[in-house]
Parts: structure tokens; C-alpha cells; sequence
């Protein structure tokens, strides 16, 4: 046997031995302890996290929760890796995941401990919301039905919109069947902007803008870190654009959809519901945020629109 | 109870679901001498061709091997258009991943769950480490079949394609055909993995293969440390690569750094094994 592979092996493995009797002692009596795992770092899931981590810290007072945050950075061997290291530990009293593959991976580990979701758009699809599932959370579907109406009682003029998302983003895709389904409904065209990562972004939006009059953004995490390139050529081709998230700074000229610091929120409260009530969590059903309907005030006036009464009671202008 | 074991065994889980994708690096890059990018790709269509066969009711062992051709097919392809249209090495594994993200996406979808299909492992979930009675032999046989392939005839010339191509053209053999070969081995040996990885997490993600080349290369090289033979050091490098990882979780280390200490894990073997490349020369001359 080749001494230098025992040794090696040895080594390391000690190592991981210490860091875990290391981390048995630190634990904190009469606390609870939170597992976070997040899929990537994007803005949006930022707000997701840092939604909860102030929420939950003045659902149960912020002396009293321990949070262990992991970020998978895109990658699902990592992803799998947090997951089990989370299985483990035994100190931990309930999970939040934030986004799909990170809800995911968990799903798969940890079967009787609870896990509280956020930035899922299709929990049910994806079997998190089966028969004795331990699973709950808030999802980031938006209404597009709404959406869409929106925009065509603010835009009645627009006969073709661009889609504009990243084709490997599931929330992207579903949230992208549900609006063809209703601009077909309300008979406006539309083209689809698919891109592969943040690089292919530019190219697809200045191929949006020459053969739409309106860009439409699902909630789509490429897009979102890429906006500002999106917003620049929509500006310079005098082109509306309309975004199904909101907190951009870039100024679209309508942001709809889900508050992601508050769906983050939103989660700690369930899982304040289920660590404090004792409540399981399938009794619990996954929540939506609500839609807010934010318009731009200096978009309003280079695109000459007035917003009609109908929408007046619903919109807030910025 | 200590809580090791069941991060021991999931370490173990991955080591060797990736210990397939590491002897695809050894196979491609250090037999062959072909760093080979497909790999990565391949690993995305193995498990999109998987997961769009269980979940329409096809046999799990059967939707691997699904995955396993069309990860070989892919390896053709980057062979073809490296031997028949001269493009470069590094260039043809590029664009044959860059086109299997588009196929893998249209196969499986960007996301899908496999919900309660039956997968390979479903046999073995009884057992406590049902997981690892299955892929602790599964990943030693598909090893050492390819160390009694590469004592055979065709596995010699396979080496020495890598070598030395003159000495095999005047064997009368084909140089192209023994790229190819060992290109297909490569991929297919990535679907596989990439095929058990989904049955193994319970879904298939567009964007799950970032990274996998990285990781085996950083297996491969951790293995390269070993002076056994390859394809069984391939399962142990995997396996420390998948310690350290755990380690760095466990650390709590900044997520946002832990790619960065895989990039110093390789320039760390590096410099090890130039230390005692040193050592030896000094042996040698004392």
C-alpha cells in the first residue's frame, strides 16, 4: 500500500474531523438554527436573502437565531455538497432555500426536517409540494395575466413584443409560456429573444429593438445582471421596456411582479410559523407576493403617455 | 451520534459519481493528449437524455445507456472535427459543448424534476448506503475494464496514438480513428456520469454541468499524485476532491471564494510534484 495515499487521505481527513468537533462546541443553547442555501449569487436572490435574514431576526429576535448561509454559485455538485453537509448537522432546525436548484438539492437530503423555499416559480411542477412533503415557501410566479392587460390599456398601440430571457432559466421559461399564451389572447405578436448567458444579451435586445415596439423581461436572473446593456440600446432605439421585477434602478418604463426582498420576508414568516407554532409544513400553504405595478415617471413623459383612469388606482409612479 | 457519517458518505456519493468524469480527463487529456471541452457537455447531455427517458417511462438502466451514446456520438463529433476539418483541439471540444447546451436544453427542458420515477437507485433504497452499494462496484468494474482495455491490442496502440503518432502510422494503423475512439470513450464515460447524476439528485438542470471539467481536472491531477494505476487512482482523487470541497463547506469558507481555492488546489499539486520531480533528480545524481 502506498504509505504517501494513507498519510494524504489521513491528513485531510482528520482535518474534516476537527472542523466538525470544532463546530459541535460552538452550538448555542435554546437557539434556533437556520440552514440558508442559496443557488447563485444574482441580485434578486440577494434581496431574497437578506429579506429573511432581517425578517426572521425580528420574528424570533435576532439574539435568538443562528444562521448558517451557503451559496452554491451556480454549480450543482456544490449545490449537493452544502446539502449534505447541512443533513449532517444535526444542530440544524429547519432549511431556507432560495431559488429552484438549491430547493432542489435540499429536497433531496433533508426529508424530516422542514425546508422554506423562496424565488421557486413553479413549487407544485417541480413535485416540492407533494403528499407529505415537508416543503413550503413563497414562490415568485407573477400574474401575468394582469401584467399583460396592463400594458396593453397603457400601450394599446403596441402590435409586437419582444421576449427577452435566458432559455435555461426555468423560472424564465414558465414564466414566458404563461405570457404567450396571453398576448395571444389579447392579439399582439410577439417574437422570442432567447439568449444562452449574460453575453448574448446585447445581441438579443438590438435584434429585439428592430423588430418590436416593446421589449417585455420575464423574471429572468441573466437578464436582470445585464440590464443596464438592455436599457441603453432600448433608450437609444426609443424602445419601451417592461420588466416583471421590481427595485431596478435602471428605469424601465413599467416594473411589475414580485418584491423579492419581500418574498424573502415573506419566507421568514413561515418559517416563524412553523419553528415557534410547530406547524408542518404542508398545512402551510406556499404563498405568492403580491404584484406591485410601478411606472417611471421621466419614461412616462419620453415615451408622451398618459396613464389611463383605469390603471390610476393600481400603479404607482416613481 | 457524530454527525461524520453522513457527510462521509456523501462524499463518497460524488467521489465516485465523478470519478467517471475524471477517468474521461485521463483518457482525453493525459493518454490522448487532447484537452478535450466536450466533456463538460457531454456530462449536460447525458443527463437530459436521462432524464427525458425515465420520465417517459423508459427503464433507468436503459435511459443510461441512452445518455451513454449520445455522449459517445458527441465524442465522434468533436473527433470528426478535429481529425477531418483541422480545427483545434481546445476549438472543436469548445463548439461541440457550446451546441449540446442548445440539445440539452430542448431534451430535458431547463429544469425538470424527476419526482417518484424509478431510478437506478430505487432498487438499493432499502439499504442504509444503498446509494454506495451501487456506485462503489458500478464505478470500480467500468475502472477496470479499462485497465484490461488498455492491455489489449487495441488499447496499446490507443497509448501510443497519444506518444507518439509516427510509430502507429508505421504500424499501419489509423491515427484519426484512434483519436475518435478514445475521444468516444471520454464522452461517454462523461454522459454516464452526468446520467447518474440526475437519477442520483432527482432532477436535470440546464446550467448543471458548469463546472464538472474543473472538478475531474482537479480529480485527475489530485490522482496523478498516486502511483497506482490510473483508473483506479482516478476514484480515490475524485473522492479527496470531494473531501476537500467538504472541507471548505464545513469551514464555512465565503462561497464566493471556493472557486478560487480549486484553482489554488491545481497550482498546489503543481508545485508538489515539481518539488518532488526535484527531489528525484538529486536522487538520481547523488
Amino acid at each position: 500500500m502506498n504509505k504517501k495515499i494513507v498519510v494524504f487521505i489521513s491528513i485531510l481527513f482528520l482535518a474534516l474531523c476537527g472542523v466538525l468537533l470544532v463546530k459541535k462546541s460552538q452550538k448555542g443553547h435554546d437557539k434556533y438554527v437556520i440552514g440558508l442555501i442559496q443557488s447563485a449569487s444574482f441580485p434578486n436572490l440577494d434581496y431574497a436573502r437578506e429579506g429573511f435574514i432581517a425578517e426572521i431576526k425580528k420574528e424570533l429576535g435576532a439574539e435568538k437565531v443562528e444562521i448558517i448561509v451557503q451559496n452554491a454559485e451556480g454549480s450543482l455538485t456544490q449545490a449537493q455538497a452544502i446539502a449534505s453537509s447541512f443533513k449532517a448537522n444535526k444542530n440544524i432546525d429547519a432549511f431556507y432555500a432560495i431559488a429552484t436548484t438549491a430547493a432542489q438539492a435540499l429536497k433531496r437530503e433533508i426529508t424530516d426536517k422542514p425546508i422554506v423555499f423562496a424565488a421557486v416559480t413553479d413549487p407544485v411542477g417541480l413535485h416540492m409540494r407533494d403528499k407529505n412533503s415537508n416543503m413550503t415557501g413563497s414562490s415568485d410566479m407573477a400574474d401575468i395575466p394582469k401584467q399583460i392587460l396592463y400594458i396593453k390599456e397603457l400601450l394599446p398601440n403596441v402590435k409586437k413584443v419582444a421576449l427577452l430571457y435566458n432559455v435555461g432559466e426555468p423560472n424564465s421559461v414558465t414564466l414566458v409560456k404563461s405570457m404567450k399564451e396571453e398576448l395571444t389572447k389579447q392579439n399582439i405578436l410577439f417574437e422570442d429573444d432567447g439568449i444562452n448567458s449574460e453575453s448574448d444579451v446585447a445581441a438579443a435586445t438590438a435584434h429585439a429593438v428592430v423588430n418590436a415596439e416593446l421589449i417585455l423581461v420575464p423574471t429572468d436572473n441573466s437578464v436582470t445582471s445585464a440590464f443596464p446593456i438592455v436599457k441603453q440600446i432600448a433608450k437609444k432605439a426609443h424602445i419601451p421596456v417592461v420588466v416583471t421585477w421590481t427595485g431596478e434602478s435602471k428605469d424601465p418604463l413599467m416594473q411589475f411582479g414580485v418584491d423579492y426582498k419581500q418574498s424573502g420576508e415573506q419566507a421568514a414568516q413561515l418559517m416563524a410559523e412553523i419553528l415557534v407554532d410547530k406547524k408542518a409544513p404542508i398545512e402551510i400553504p406556499f404563498v405568492f407576493p403580491t404584484n406591485k405595478v410601478l411606472l417611471s415617471a421621466s419614461e412616462l413623459k419620453i415615451f408622451n403617455i398618459t396613464i389611463p383612469e383605469s390603471l390610476k388606482s393600481i400603479v404607482t409612479v416613481y | 451520534m457524530f454527525s461524520l457519517l453522513p457527510i462521509v458518505t456523501g462524499i463518497l456519493e460524488r467521489g465516485f459519481i465523478g470519478s467517471f468524469v475524471v477517468m474521461a480527463v485521463y483518457l482525453a487529456s493525459r493518454i490522448m493528449k487532447f484537452d478535450d471541452f466536450s466533456i463538460e457537455g457531454t456530462f449536460g447531455l447525458g443527463g437530459a437524455v436521462v432524464a427525458y427517458s425515465v420520465i417517459h417511462g423508459q427503464n433507468p438502466w436503459f435511459a443510461l445507456l441512452l445518455g451513454v451514446i449520445a455522449g459517445g456520438l458527441s465524442g465522434l463529433i468533436t473527433g470528426l472535427l478535429h481529425t477531418k476539418l483541422g480545427l483545434n483541439r481546445l476549438i472543436s471540444g469548445i463548439v461541440v459543448t457550446t451546441m449540446l447546451f442548445s440539445l440539452s436544453i430542448n431534451i430535458g427542458g431547463s429544469n425538470v424534476a424527476l419526482g417518484s420515477v424509478e431510478t437506478i437507485f430505487s432498487a438499493f433504497n432499502s439499504y442504509s448506503y444503498g446509494n454506495l452499494l451501487l456506485l462503489a462496484p458500478f464505478s470500480f468494474l467500468v475502472g477496470i475494464f479499462y485497465v484490461w482495455y488498455m492491455k489489449t491490442e487495441s488499447g496499446f496502440v490507443l497509448r501510443s496514438t497519444g506518444i507518439n503518432e509516427q510509430f502507429v502510422t508505421s504500424l499501419g494503423k489509423s491515427v484519426p480513428f484512434y483519436i475518435i475512439l478514445c475521444l468516444v470513450f471520454a464522452n461517454s464515460l462523461s454522459a454516464l456520469a452526468g446520467g447518474i447524476f440526475v437519477q442520483y439528485s432527482g432532477f436535470f438542470s440546464a446550467f448543471g454541468n458548469v463546472g464538472t471539467l474543473i472538478a475531474a481536472l482537479a480529480g485527475c491531477m489530485i490522482a496523478e499524485l498516486f502511483s497506482w494505476n490510473m483508473f483506479m487512482t482516478a476514484i480515490l482523487g475524485s473522492i479527496i476532491y470531494q473531501l476537500i470541497i467538504a472541507i471548505t463547506i464545513e469551514l464555512q469558507v465565503e462561497p464566493s471564494w471556493q472557486k478560487l481555492i480549486t484553482g489554488l488546489l491545481i497550482v498546489a499539486i503543481l508545485v508538489v510534484k515539481k518539488i518532488e520531480g526535484a527531489k528525484k533528480k538529486v536522487l538520481k545524481h547523488a
